[in-house]
């Protein structure tokens, strides 16, 4: 057994469940654990906290393209087929030079359409994932037994827009929906904030109106903390892209009540 | 297509079946998925540690026992690692280094469909804890950062970063073990 004690050894199991503990460390505790069955057991409950830490997150959807890409990289090429091109290969040696050129330039042709086709038809597929994905999200979030719902409205930058941030009590996906906002230059967004009790601002989303929305929007909104730890929340307009803090003039107000 | 359990899916991965691995992705790629964007905060690197997650179980398989624990479990720690292995690789360009090695924890062994409540409960416990200790234990958890790291980074005395961790770690166990108890 290593020369900590199990008070030492004990101190630093919390960090060791979480993989912080420093190398040198790290060392000394385990082998003090492996020979010590008492540190070992509540080593034991660390470890499931620090498991149960990776089912906490919130959930998200891969796009269905990446089960296709997974599928395609498990499965190889058949070797018969190897074999068939390969005697083609050799049967299409004897053909002339420029028959050759002809038939390469043929080929890439084909395959920079095929290519451009396809990364078309991934984009599109991930654009119609993601947007099953969010509707998937609001349904849950409007349809849920424990949902608050915050009223914002619009200041004098928007006039007549009046916003609600709708979620689960546990949860920090939300759902923002949007009335009369103004379609916005395309220099700048609208970037809804979050401010805690100390005042700090998490920025939940940056978004554009559409102009044929007719004012009226849907938004998924992705907190770092669950919303219902917020006190305040706000859209205000920033350089398009978002800023890391507020610095334009705000478009809609909300408080907890 | 039916669903398969685990343990049948485990046995039919390591004969290299296809579709076994088809079923497990459609099991298990949200949490994956899900733990991965939040450990990398990045969709695109999510993806890439999700599909390199299920290949290194596709290639592997055999590295799972039954006794060890929950297979979701199993496969979580792999996104996890691979995850803050990405970060790390990042990190190493802006000349900076990080460890980790817990690929031999011992996994939970709890049945999952109470586990699903327990989870829910964790992470009420989470947002419960005051901002200074949950900070540190998403830090050194989902970003893989040590101790000392997260006092360089945070600018706070290492012991003081120890203290946080430990006090928000003891919170966690203490109410996880009591809901355990009910």
């Amino acid at each position: 057994m290593s020369k900590l004690t199990c008070a030492d050894v004990i101190e630093s199991l919390p960090a060791l469940a979480l993989g912080a503990l420093d190398d040198h460390e790290r060392l000394d505790v385990t082998a003090h654990i492996d020979a010590c069955s008492g540190c070992q057991t509540q080593y034991r409950q660390y470890v499931d906290i620090s498991r149960g830490l990776l089912e906490t997150v919130p959930q998200r959807f891969p796009p269905a393209a990446l089960k296709r890409s997974l599928m395609l990289a498990i499965d190889p090429p058949k070797k018969n087929r190897a074999t068939q091109v390969r005697a083609w290969f050799t049967g299409a040696q004897s053909l002339p030079r420029w028959a050759w050129g002809s038939a390469i330039l043929a080929v890439l042709l084909v395959f920079s359409l095929l290519g451009v086709r396809y990364v078309s038809m991934l984009d599109q597929q991930n654009g119609l994932a993601q947007q099953l994905h969010e509707q998937q999200v609001t349904i849950s979030v409007l349809t849920g037994n424990e949902k608050q719902s915050i009223a914002m409205l619009g200041t004098a930058n928007a006039k007549g827009a009046t916003a609600t941030l709708m979620f689960d009590s546990q949860s920090a996906t939300g759902v923002l929906l949007l009335h009369d906002l103004p379609v916005l230059p395309d220099t700048q967004s609208y970037q809804l904030w979050l401010v805690d009790s100390a005042g700090k601002r998490d920025s939940g989303a940056v978004f554009n109106v559409s102009p044929d929305s007719n004012g009226v929007a849907t938004l998924v909104i992705y907190a770092p903390q669950a919303l219902k730890n917020y006190v305040k929340c706000g859209v205000s307009i920033e350089p398009r892209g978002g800023s890391p803090k507020p610095t334009g003039p705000a478009a809609l107000t909300g408080t907890y009540s | 297509m039916t669903t398969s359990s685990e343990q049948d899916l485990i046995e039919r991965l390591r004969q290299q079946d296809t579709h076994a691995l088809s079923e497990l992705y459609d099991l298990f790629s949200s949490r994956v998925y899900s733990l991965a964007v939040a450990i990398l905060g990045d969709t695109m690197a999510a993806q890439e540690v999700t599909q390199d997650t299920f290949m290194k179980v596709w290639k592997n398989p055999h590295l799972y026992h039954r006794d060890e624990g929950r297979f979701a479990g199993w496969l979580l720690t792999i996104t996890r690692r691979l995850a803050i292995d990405h970060i790390r690789h990042e990190n190493r360009r802006s000349g900076k280094s990080f460890s980790l090695d817990d690929e031999n924890l011992p996994e939970l062994r709890d049945p999952w469909q109470d586990e699903q409540a327990r989870w829910r409960d964790l992470k009420h416990m989470m947002d419960e804890l005051p901002l200074e200790q949950r900070e540190v234990i998403v830090l050194a958890y989902y970003r893989g950062m040590s101790q000392s790291d997260i006092a360089l980074y945070l600018d706070t005395p290492l012991g003081t970063v120890k203290t946080r961790l430990r006090l928000g770690m003891e919170k966690l166990r203490a109410a996880f073990v009591e809901t355990r108890n009910i």
